[in-house]
């Protein structure tokens, strides 16, 4: 510095660097009442997101146990337990639909919940926003003290507003508190524009990703075969719970149509009824040398083909002509013979696919809450072809089903709720169905058709 | 609550009593630094509320390594640069002549003004000299931070904080002689 202002600037500086003067007693009352601004949106912020995980976790439970309920299918060997089986099935149907009803309307209680604070106060919502600017700014600000300060216009926003924010919660408050409106502008016009804003950048931002979760409600649809078969396969075979998951990536080609794909790893398949499944006690006590004896070879029929496997088991059909033991070197068993013991499990066919799907979203309803329509199709490549012994939690697997097509195309319509949780990040709801165009099984003399419906739960990010 | 810790810690964790003692504590000094930078006591006023409320919001990336007043100075600061610079208040006036015409016996009647006549004074400034002469003079930043703060060049730093004094000494001469005359 030149040395000919040392002493303008150093009296200058003393004087008036820890210079006082007595701040006005409203600038305090002002502060407190953006303060408290801040923490009831901070409040609201945080129930917000702890409804939406309980919504989704309560759905979430609900359709899993009601799939559950649905898929427990419970062997019997008698044709008088078979009997009283059907009025159970009946009351699963009720309970089911019970179920779902109140899944319904939990689900619509919930999402009263969460969008009753977005409609009731829209300057609040502005101000979150607002908010969450400000916070972006603070941190920039906080760095930008002692170097480069570029800012640019956003950031700047919330030191715009805050005479605005105030004077709400002076409405709210009844306190007298300087209302001068800087700017000129009027406050709802303001916030109007605001919102027009937010809008505007939440549409500039054409990029999503996201990941999503759903149990599955898994069975097949048989569309060609002898009808008296078909007939008997519907009654034979049952649907099982199952899941898929992935993650997926999105593209806004405008405000309302969305263009997805990405990569799904889904479980699909169909449990095989009325087979009465039996360990013979002898295979274990007989040394290695003797066991082959014991091993059966069986082909068993089902809507989605062949399956083959070779088992120490002995399988059982109780009420058709499914299975046929190949092995016709080997013995025959008497299961009445106390040494069979039944093992009560079930026999359950599964496949596993890798999707790739190509799906159109359109948007309903473009609210707080959007309303998606969901469309598209899939390439299924099958990644794992099991047949399952099921007991309990524990399961084995036993062998493979025969000639099913390694890709297959599947298409799926459905209904998306989305909200968004924070500035970036919405959570998803999606009741879909999936249905496989193309027959599973070319070799079958059926047309076997998988399908699954499923409540996929998931985020967004935008970019 | 004994120590300025204390306070600190309980206003992080939103303690509305804390948050005023805090307020109380500093308000008054940050008040006339505002006065330095805004217009009128309106501005100041919102200058302040703004200010504090950024520190409330960002008490936690205080490290309690430097000076507490200093690191509210900052925000306070930076507040009422944000305010005029949004204003379009700042605007670079590329001067690179120096106006170094000044000589000693101003700086004896500085000596003799009160504090409040001087925030007067320098309030009477145009925004670019005030903001310019309170960064260089007052709060110590040099030429080539307030280039950067400002977004300016350096030598229109250089040449405002030079205008900005000769202004200034016109100023006091002037309050010198109506003071002389009221004697």
């Amino acid at each position: 510095m030149n040395s000919k202002y040392n002493n303008i600037d150093g009296v200058l500086k003393k004087e008036l660097r820890n210079y006082s003067v007595s701040a006005p007693d409203d600038v305090w009352n002002r502060i407190e009442a953006q303060l408290d601004y801040n923490k009831r949106i901070k409040f609201q912020r945080f129930y917000r997101i702890a409804a939406a995980i309980a919504a989704i976790a309560i759905i979430g439970s609900v359709t899993l146990l009601s799939l559950n309920n649905i898929s427990k299918t419970e062997l019997t060997s008698s044709n008088e337990i078979i009997v009283e089986n059907k009025p159970v099935e009946k009351d699963v149907r009720e309970e089911l639909s019970a179920q779902q009803i109140s899944t319904s309307s939990k689900q619509e209680m919930n999402q009263a919940k969460i969008q009753e604070p977005a409609k009731s106060n829209k300057k609040e919502l502005y101000a979150e926003s607002v908010e969450s600017a400000q916070k972006t700014d603070n941190n920039e600000f906080i760095e930008a003290a002692g170097e480069s300060t570029e800012l640019n216009k956003l950031s700047l926003l919330p030191a715009k507003i805050h005479s605005q924010e105030i004077t709400y919660n002076i409405a709210y408050n009844n306190t007298s508190i300087n209302q001068k409106n800087y700017f000129g502008i009027d406050a709802v016009d303001f916030y109007a524009s605001l919102d027009e804003s937010a809008k505007s950048k939440a549409n500039d931002r054409k990029w999503l990703i996201g990941g999503e979760f759903s149990p599955l409600y898994s069975y097949r649809l048989i569309t060609q075969g002898a009808i008296v078969e078909s007939s008997n396969y519907d009654q034979l075979e049952s649907p099982v719970t199952s899941y898929a998951g992935g993650v997926n990536v999105q593209y806004k080609t405008s405000k309302r149509l969305t263009i997805q794909t990405g990569v799904y790893y889904s479980t699909m398949g169909q449990a095989l009824d009325y087979l009465s499944v039996y360990a013979n006690q002898a295979y274990s006590l007989v040394s290695d040398k003797f066991k082959d004896y014991y091993i059966q070879n069986y082909e068993l029929q089902n809507s989605a083909g062949t399956i083959s496997f070779n088992t120490p088991y002995v399988v059982v059909d109780e009420r058709a002509h499914r299975v046929r033991d190949i092995s016709s070197t080997k013995g025959y068993f008497d299961v009445s013979d106390p040494i069979f013991q039944d093992l009560k499990a079930e026999i359950q066919q599964n496949f596993q696919y890798i999707e790739v799907p190509i799906i159109i979203r359109y948007k309903l309803i473009d609210k707080v809450l959007d309303l998606n329509f969901i469309g598209g199709l899939g390439a299924n490549f099958l990644i794992g072809n099991n047949v399952y012994l099921v007991q309990g939690n524990a399961r084995e697997m036993i062998g493979e089903t025969s000639g099913v097509n390694t890709i297959n195309y599947s298409g799926s319509v459905g209904f998306g709720i989305e909200y968004p949780v924070l500035n970036r990040i919405s959570i998803r709801l999606e009741p879909s169905l999936k249905y496989y165009l193309n027959a599973i099984n070319s070799n079958s003399s059926y047309e076997s058709h998988p399908y699954a419906f499923g409540i996929y739960t998931g985020f967004n990010y935008s970019f | 609550m004994d120590n300025q810790l204390d306070i600190i810690k309980a206003c992080i964790k939103g303690n509305r009593k804390a948050q005023k003692a805090l307020y109380q504590k500093y308000s008054d000094k940050m008040y006339a630094l505002c006065l330095r930078y805004a217009n009128d006591e309106d501005e100041a006023k919102d200058i302040l509320q703004d200010g504090f409320i950024k520190v409330f919001l960002n008490l936690k990336q205080f490290n309690n390594k430097g000076s507490f007043e200093g690191w509210i100075r900052r925000i306070v600061v930076n507040t009422a640069l944000e305010r005029f610079r949004d204003k379009s208040y700042l605007f670079a006036i590329n001067m690179d002549n120096n106006y170094e015409s000044g000589d000693r016996e101003y700086d004896h009647i500085l000596s003799d003004i009160a504090a409040n006549d001087l925030l007067k004074l320098i309030q009477e400034l145009s925004p670019q000299y005030r903001m310019v002469f309170n960064l260089y003079a007052i709060e110590g930043y040099s030429h080539k931070e307030i280039c950067n703060m400002l977004n300016i060049k350096e030598g229109t730093s250089k040449s405002n904080l030079s205008r900005a004094r000769e202004i200034l000494k016109e100023k006091v001469k002037e309050y010198y002689s109506v003071s002389v005359n009221y004697m």
